[in-house]
């Protein structure tokens, strides 16, 4: 009887407890939860009905327009140019700052002394202001006066004008991409590259591995397995969000060469007043960052087991 | 494998890998030198130089003079630690209590809520900037500090990252406390909070990091040069010193992009950590 | 919080302190918010506004962040109207000027001159601007705004290089097929050195394709400004003169501020411009080389004309308390005391008839040769042209692209031209 009794008792000051609990859990998480509704939900839902209708900013009527806006930016040269743009500034930037950074962490693990040091500079463009090094790199890359020039003409490759020429203005840009990424690529892959146990190296010696490149292959590489998806995830969709150095060099030139996807989204939006198409552009780009953001999810899932 | 040819490969390979590291720290280095001895030389120099690193005479006093007259630019500054400042404490008193109710709080909403982090942990600022933008105009709240920092008060991240952070934090010590009487409110303000110290340092380091080089959002919503960014600063500057000198642009570059740089020479250790906290999970 | 609110106060007074440069301190009176175009010209208008202020104490100019060019100040003042956010007094490109003085004038949100230079008088009219002035900032009957810079196109060279190529610096080609033929021998001069450049495929505006229909005779648009004119035989000389720039003149398509930094670095021999860059050019060039100016072709000697350049002030303000110092401000800008500083600091050319006195600019012009270029094509000086609509940004745009397709030899002129007519007319 008293056990019962006790056991009662215990039981309904453990529910007192869980409800407290639950209400603080309510509690602490309702200013989240309030600015969640406000600054991402709500305006998530507006942007999707905005893009149905062909509303311009400060319009005193507008209509619903259904799915129109979406055919149209299926079938608007501009924004198939911007899309396109944008797909090959990524694909450049992804495997470059990626491998770059993959292989700089491999170098600087294995230095002792210059390790931190090397681990500092090349950190280094992360925490820039990336316009005011863009406007230095503007420079740097001047076809006839910029130093690099004068290097390839020493080096007798000529110039490379690389902001007037449409075909080369997305590789200019993307190694401005790259320099301000591989440092923390790097971080991520040598976080990464500490985790991984000794004893399986010696393993793999006793197993008859022959040389640095065979021991890469056998044990670093699929132990990196993580790490490498979780960087090509995140450096695929910065590269995606790519905006400041057009914005500050090209404006989109030469000739739309250089127009990327958030920078007609900001040209449609807030410089033609076209809130409907501009909506319509928005929802695509998440729908990019989303399927990008869960492949990772996906292979995260199958890959962890090695 | 002879002893010799083993320790000459190694002396090779560690050649080629020293090699390597010194070409991509001179890549990374380049606009940096660049830029410093850009803004120490004289006006007529500048576009005459060519590779030649050596300016004949120094013109440093002359060009950050002008950099730091022509153009408000310890303004900017001003305002950038404003708006970061302003930023991380609301993000810091959303996101500690958030995450820790995530992390160690059950209620029946916990993992809707926490589905809805991960969510918005892929939703850039750029997605819901119009109609952001459309609500402060009708508030007639734009080019206001307010308006600056408002799309980021909410940070997901930052939930995200406390919630993994408070996860690891003994059950038992939470236990205890309340054993010992102590109210929830009272756990997460004298107990939890504390000991997240290396957390927020690393937060604050990243928060402070991608706010103070935000353009798209500031370019949006201000108007006048004394609420303007950084990064916005330099853009306007750019625009006014479009030839005349370019050393003093250079000097205004270097000046806008110093803080954040001493700032991580300090803090280092916390950037690396706040880093691969968000990855190696 | 409470510390917060103190820092920010702190900062607030700080920030008032670091910001004087731009504000002058006045006891009561009027605040006038002010945007124009273009921070490079921030020094003038400062400068400007700070004699106002000194002759003016009870009103007081503050200056929005400059957009970089008029095409982005046009789309800002649009968006700031939906969102009642104008400042009280803008300087519009004068090509943007129509389109947007109608719709502020739809939505009451800008205020017209008339009545102000009605009670100023005829005397005073004639004693301070000339008609062709006035007219630029002239719409449907109505005085819109108060012309305050305005330009033509020029052409800058470097006298030593010119020499060097066999050319006589004093006389200058006025012709394309001259220019061209000094610009390809400037440009064997040396790999690194290149004869001509005109940011007209990468620049923002249409400013030097008018000045290419213009130069050679042609129009933009019919008279009732329904229908586009310029798939003509001189749109056709105007669209391959730019082609010919590429094959004849050598001329490499660097995007534009770099084609510009070359020229003030010495290795490039002709720059085309507007005459407001005079000042920055001078400066930038230093002592690297002499540099000197000469007129823009005309390839039609009899009906060619150039676009004129620059900017008007309008006043958006509708406030009664605001309008006096609004019209005081304006008369002083456009006046010789306004006018003088712009000109000095800057190559527009001045729009008041007493600044071209000795006592004002009239000295200054002696001695500064280069500056007066642009003043001898004021005769062939007409407006610059701005399309009917709404799509203006648009079409700018969309006829920088077809030129650059004719430039780069993508598509043969005749079919670039024809597809500009079509793309122009679906916009308007």
């Amino acid at each position: 009887m008293t056990v019962a009794l006790k056991i009662g008792r215990v039981s309904a000051s453990r529910n007192a407890q869980l409800r407290a609990e639950a209400a603080a859990g309510y509690a602490f998480v309702t200013p989240a939860l309030i600015l969640i509704m406000v600054l991402l939900i709500a305006p998530i839902v507006v942007v999707l009905l905005l893009s149905l209708t062909d509303y311009q900013l400060g319009a005193l009527e507008w209509s619903w327009v259904g799915l129109a806006n979406y055919s149209d930016m299926l079938g608007d040269r501009i924004f198939l140019r911007s899309l396109s743009n944008t797909f090959i500034y990524v694909a450049i930037v992804v495997p470059g700052s990626v491998v770059l950074g993959l292989v700089v962490a491999i170098l600087v693990q294995e230095r002792t002394k210059s390790k931190a040091i090397y681990q500092t500079i090349f950190f280094l463009p992360v925490t820039t202001t990336l316009i005011a090094m863009s406007v230095v790199w503007h420079f740097l890359l001047n076809p006839s006066l910029g130093p690099i020039t004068s290097l390839t003409r020493a080096l007798g490759l000529g110039e490379f004008d690389v902001f007037g020429d449409p075909d080369l203005v997305l590789v200019g840009l993307a190694v401005i991409g790259i320099w301000q990424l591989v440092g923390f690529n790097m971080i991520l892959f040598l976080a990464g590259l500490t985790a991984i146990p000794r004893d399986l190296y010696d393993a793999a010696d006793i197993d008859g591995a022959d040389g640095a490149w065979d021991r890469f292959a056998r044990v670093t590489w699929p132990m990196l397995g993580p790490t490498t998806l979780f960087v090509v995830v995140t450096t695929t969709i910065t590269a995606f969000r790519v905006f400041d150095t057009v914005a500050v060099i090209t404006r989109g030139n030469p000739q739309g060469r250089s127009d990327v996807l958030l920078y007609t989204l900001y040209k449609v939006g807030f410089q033609d007043f076209n809130m409907g198409p501009a909506s319509a552009m928005t929802i695509a780009f998440l729908v990019f960052v989303l399927v990008i953001a869960l492949a990772q999810a996906f292979f995260i899932d199958r890959r962890t087991h090695y | 494998m002879s002893r010799a040819t083993l320790r000459t490969d190694r002396l090779i390979g560690s050649a080629v890998s020293h090699a390597f590291l010194l070409l991509g720290a001179a890549f990374i280095l380049l606009p940096f030198v660049w830029m410093l001895l850009t803004s120490i030389r004289p006006a007529s120099e500048v576009f005459t130089a060519g590779f030649n690193p050596i300016p004949s005479r120094l013109a440093a006093g002359i060009n950050y003079s002008e950099a730091l007259s022509k153009s408000p630019l310890l303004q900017y500054m001003l305002n950038g630690v404003l708006v970061c400042a302003g930023i991380l404490i609301i993000q810091l008193l959303v996101a500690i209590p958030g995450g820790y109710a995530l992390a160690k709080l059950s209620f029946r909403a916990q993992p809707v809520i926490f589905g809805l982090v991960l969510f918005g942990l892929t939703v850039p600022v750029q997605v819901t900037a119009l109609p952001i933008y459309i609500a402060l105009a009708k508030l007639n709240l734009l080019n206001t500090y307010f308006a600056i920092m408002l799309p980021f008060f909410l940070s997901v991240f930052g939930i995200f990252l406390f919630r993994q952070f408070f996860k690891s934090f003994p059950q038992e010590i939470i236990h205890a406390a309340r054993l010992d009487g102590f109210t929830e409110l009272e756990i997460i303000i004298r107990i939890i909070t504390p000991s997240a110290v290396p957390a927020i340092a690393a937060f604050a380091v990243f928060s402070i990091t991608s706010h103070w080089n935000d353009l798209y959002w500031p370019l949006i919503v201000t108007t006048s040069a004394d609420h303007a960014t950084p990064p916005l600063g330099m853009m306007i500057f750019r625009d006014q010193e479009t030839g005349s000198n370019y050393g003093a642009l250079m000097a205004g570059a270097a000046i806008i992009t110093a803080p954040l740089i001493l700032v991580f020479l300090f803090a280092q250790r916390q950037f690396v950590r706040g880093i691969t906290m968000t990855g190696v999970k | 919080m409470n510390r917060r609110t103190l820092l920010q106060s702190a900062a607030g007074f700080t920030a008032l302190g670091l910001a004087a440069p731009m504000m002058a301190r006045a006891q009561t009176g009027v605040e006038l918010s002010v945007t124009h175009c273009f921070p490079g010209h921030d020094g003038f208008h400062t400068e400007i506004a700070a004699a106002f202020m000194a002759a003016n104490p009870d009103v007081m100019i503050t200056f929005n962040t400059s957009p970089s060019t008029y095409e982005e100040g046009h789309s800002l003042i649009l968006r700031q109207a939906m969102t009642n956010q104008l400042p009280d007094v803008y300087y519009s490109g004068f090509h943007l000027l129509p389109p947007l003085s109608r719709t502020l004038t739809e939505r009451g949100q800008i205020t017209h001159l008339d009545s102000f230079i009605a009670t100023e008088g005829d005397a005073w009219k004639a004693e301070n601007y000339s008609q062709r002035i006035l007219d630029l900032g002239n719409f449907d009957g109505m005085q819109m705004a108060m012309p305050f810079n305005t330009s033509t196109p020029i052409f800058y060279f470097n006298e030593e290089l010119v020499k060097q190529a066999g050319g006589d610096p004093a006389n200058f080609p006025d012709t394309w097929e001259g220019v061209f033929e000094l610009a390809a021998k400037i440009d064997a001069l040396g790999d690194d050195i290149d004869g001509f450049y005109m940011g007209i495929h990468t620049e923002a505006g249409d400013w030097f394709w008018q000045a290419l229909v213009y130069s050679n005779g042609g129009e933009l648009m019919d008279a009732a400004e329904k229908t586009v004119a310029f798939g003509d035989e001189s749109g056709l000389a105007a669209l391959t003169l730019t082609k010919r720039f590429v094959d004849e003149a050598k001329m490499n398509l660097r995007e534009n501020q770099q084609g510009v930094q070359q020229f003030y670095a010495g290795k490039t021999g002709i720059l085309v411009q507007s005459t407001a860059g005079l000042r920055g050019t001078t400066d930038s060039v230093g002592t690297n080389f002499t540099l000197r100016t000469a007129r823009y072709p005309l390839a039609d000697a009899t009906n060619g004309r150039l676009p004129t350049g620059g900017n008007a002030q309008i006043i958006l303000t509708t406030d009664a308390a605001k309008l006096d110092a609004a019209w005081r401000f304006s008369k002083w800008v456009s006046g010789p005391e306004g006018q003088t500083v712009a000109v000095k600091f800057s190559g527009y050319m001045p729009t008041s008839l007493i600044a071209e006195q000795d006592q004002y600019l009239g000295t200054f012009y002696k001695e500064n040769p280069n500056y007066t270029t642009s003043v001898g094509q004021i005769p062939v000086a007409r407006k610059w042209f701005g399309y009917p609509g709404k799509n203006s940004n648009k079409i700018i745009d969309i006829q920088r692209e077809n030129i650059n397709l004719a430039m780069r030899g993508e598509m043969p002129v005749a079919d670039v031209l024809a597809k500009m007519v079509t793309d122009t007319q679906g916009l308007i």
